[in-house]
């Protein structure tokens, strides 16, 4: 769902409800208030009547009313009466005239005088005020008056379709108003909507048009406050992707070039066969060639490694990982490395609750640690391995080779960089792989002096 | 030719050195740059190979601090970085030459010779003087045009007379651009070498400069 159409729902929707809801309450004020009007305008016509009726009587006798009534119809009467009862202010033969009816009668029940289009009959059966009545299939509001002095009484009647039609009328127009005005909204909503809504489209458009490797930041302006939002957000995106990027591209290229060097030394050493001046000479060289493939086929092992420890999916392979067992095995598998150059490996653990990891990462981790403690550790050293259990596991391993100066610590774990006056012989990257199953099994890693205050301590927690 | 081969790793500086050796040349290996500049300070080498990647001190570094000890020894630097930049950067430095690693050993050679003939300030293979001449690449002398056989350590003695003639040179200056670190010198070696090349050439070749050396005469 869009967001335009969202918007555009939600705000015709409460339009509608608002302005429907203006014109119920404008009609019902207008069908009361005519109400009202027609009502006093019926009594006040009674009392008109019934005063002027009096008054006529006095000189002329009701006989001669009503004669004068009924020769000249009501039409000529309401001429007659026009001045005094223009509050109707209805026109000379105005269309609703004709629903308009009087009566006149006596204290005993006598016609005296009506309208011609009043019945025989009383038009209301109250003596007082307003009542409804249905005469001749039409609804009439009719009004009684007594007068004050005689013994007359006076009933008024309209036809209600007359205030009807007037009401209907208002509401019809109130209805087309109502109409016209959703309409209008609607259009006047889907335009700011548009437009609002169109530099988010621009800068959709800005992006899809890039091509893969274009992670320049966006520099286009932006109005609203919104999509500058957006716009930096994505810039902060591009510039995170680019510096991902650029570490990658880092480390191939520190890779590619890498490989040189032990490529070098064996083409050298290849030359150095070819060119060799007696037998001896030839096999010396075409050992240091198979040393120098050796070598740079544990590299190239070694950045594989490193580059298949990518931590969402190794996150997605944890289990429950016996490291104590684990560490016993690679021990035993590095055992023989141990006894050639007479070293001690001792192995020490508590009770250790298994951990939830990665069981061949972790294992890469063990076998680099130790198999940098037994190379580096002279010959007839100690290595010692101890794992212990605090709110995390902790795994120790101390040799007594060399150690890392404390300038190196930090730098150790960065691809290919190898502390100084090294005897042994390495490709720099068993540390950062270390560091890495560290970081992926979120847990960490020191290195340190060790406890004697000679050689190499790594603690690892997990 | 003395050479001096800064490289830390251990199957390549093997390499270089034997193969080098092998040519006829003293190597000096060591393995980082503080060293090379001890090394530097001691002994005047005809040539330097630095490696560009070193630990700590980086080969730029080294080259850096040669050059600012006003040192014009020639160097050639190894890099595993092909780009351009990384070679001007070398070359900028005060490298006199570069090679990116892998290399031929056979161009390894050529260059080393081409910068010490340059050190001479000659610009061929060929070394002239007085009816000698000297051929530093195919390591062959001839006198009046009779090929002469000499030793490996008489033909470098040869060289670095005649490139140093009209001067005295000591013994012990001998001495140290003949043999590398480590080379078993007996205490009159230098003398055995002059009084081959006497007999071999021809004897007014090189004069004794009692208790101080021996001069070729300037041409």
């Amino acid at each position: 769902m869009s967001i335009r159409s969202h918007l555009l729902f939600r705000l015709i929707i409460v339009s509608v409800m608002l302005v429907g809801g203006t014109a119920w309450l404008g009609y019902q004020d207008v069908r009361n208030e005519t109400w009202e009007l027609f009502d006093a305008q019926l009594a006040r016509s009674s009392r008109m009547i019934l005063s002027l009726v009096q008054a006529q009587n006095v000189n002329y006798g009701f006989s001669k009313i009503q004669d004068y009534l009924d020769e000249s119809g009501l039409a000529v009467m309401y001429l007659e009466f026009q001045d005094a009862i223009n509050e109707l202010e209805t026109e000379h033969a105005h269309a609703y005239e004709s629903k308009l009816a009087f009566q006149i009668w006596d204290d005993v029940g006598n016609l005296l005088v009506k309208s011609y289009n009043a019945p025989l009959e009383p038009l209301s059966d109250r003596t007082d005020g307003f009542n409804d009545v249905v005469i001749d299939g039409y609804n009439w509001r009719t009004f009684s008056l007594v007068s004050s002095n005689g013994p007359y009484r006076c009933i008024t009647a309209e036809r209600l379709d007359v205030r009807n039609d007037l009401i209907v009328k208002i509401s019809n127009d109130l209805l087309y108003m109502f109409v016209f005005l959703v309409l209008a909204l609607s259009v006047v909503l889907y335009l700011s909507i548009d437009k609002g809504l169109k530099p988010l489209q621009l800068l959709a458009a800005q992006i899809n048009r890039r091509s893969g490797d274009n992670l320049d930041l966006i520099r286009s302006d932006y109005r609203y406050s919104e999509i500058v939002t957006i716009k930096n957000a994505l810039n902060q995106l591009l510039a995170r992707l680019e510096d991902t990027l650029a570490r990658e591209k880092r480390v191939t290229s520190d890779a590619a070039h890498e490989l040189r060097t032990p490529l070098a030394a064996i083409r050298l050493h290849a030359e150095l066969a070819k060119g060799a001046e007696n037998r001896e000479q030839e096999i010396e060289s075409l050992e240091q060639v198979i040393h120098g493939v050796d070598r740079t086929t544990h590299l190239i092992e070694q950045l594989l490694t490193l580059a298949r420890l990518e931590p969402e999916l190794i996150a997605s392979e944890f289990a429950d990982v016996d490291l104590s067992a684990l560490i016993v095995e690679e021990c035993a598998l590095l055992s023989p490395l141990a006894i050639n150059k007479q070293i001690e490996l001792d192995y020490a653990d508590a009770d250790i609750r298994p951990i939830q990891g990665h069981a061949d990462s972790l294992r890469l981790l063990v076998r680099n640690l130790l198999t940098n403690a037994i190379a580096y550790t002279p010959e007839g050293g100690q290595v010692s391995i101890r794992l212990e259990q605090a709110d995390k596991t902790v795994l120790t391993i101390e040799d007594n080779g060399p150690g890392i100066s404390q300038e190196d610590r930090a730098r150790v774990m960065e691809r290919f960089y190898r502390a100084e006056n090294h005897q042994v012989t390495g490709c720099g990257i068993g540390l950062s792989i270390v560091d890495r199953v560290v970081q992926i099994h979120k847990g960490s890693l020191e290195l340190d002096e060790a406890d004697n205050g000679h050689g190499l301590k790594v603690v690892v927690k997990i | 030719m003395r050479i001096l081969l800064v490289e830390d790793d251990a199957l390549l500086g093997d390499g270089v050195c034997a193969g080098l050796r092998r040519e006829g040349d003293s190597v000096d290996w060591v393995k980082n740059g503080e060293t090379a500049i001890l090394a530097v300070n001691e002994t005047s080498y005809d040539c330097i190979i630095l490696d560009i990647g070193l630990p700590k001190m980086s080969g730029m570094d080294v080259l850096r601090k040669l050059r600012e000890a006003q040192n014009e020894v020639p160097v050639l630097f190894l890099t595993a970085r092909d780009q351009i930049a990384d070679r001007v950067q070398g070359l900028d430095a005060g490298a006199d030459d570069y090679l990116v690693k892998p290399f031929e050993f056979s161009e390894l050679c050529a260059r080393l010779r081409a910068l010490t003939r340059r050190g001479r300030g000659s610009a061929t293979e060929m070394i002239r003087y007085d009816g000698i001449e000297i051929d530093t690449a195919a390591h062959t002398v001839s006198h009046k045009g009779d090929t002469v056989e000499l030793s490996r350590r008489e033909f470098d003695l040869l060289v670095e007379m005649i490139a140093h003639q009209g001067q005295v040179l000591s013994r012990a200056h001998l001495e140290q651009k003949l043999y590398s670190w480590g080379d078993e010198i007996g205490s009159n070696t230098i003398e055995v070498y002059i009084h081959h090349l006497r007999r071999k050439l021809y004897p007014e070749l090189i004069r004794t400069v009692r208790g101080i050396g021996y001069i070729v005469a300037r041409e």
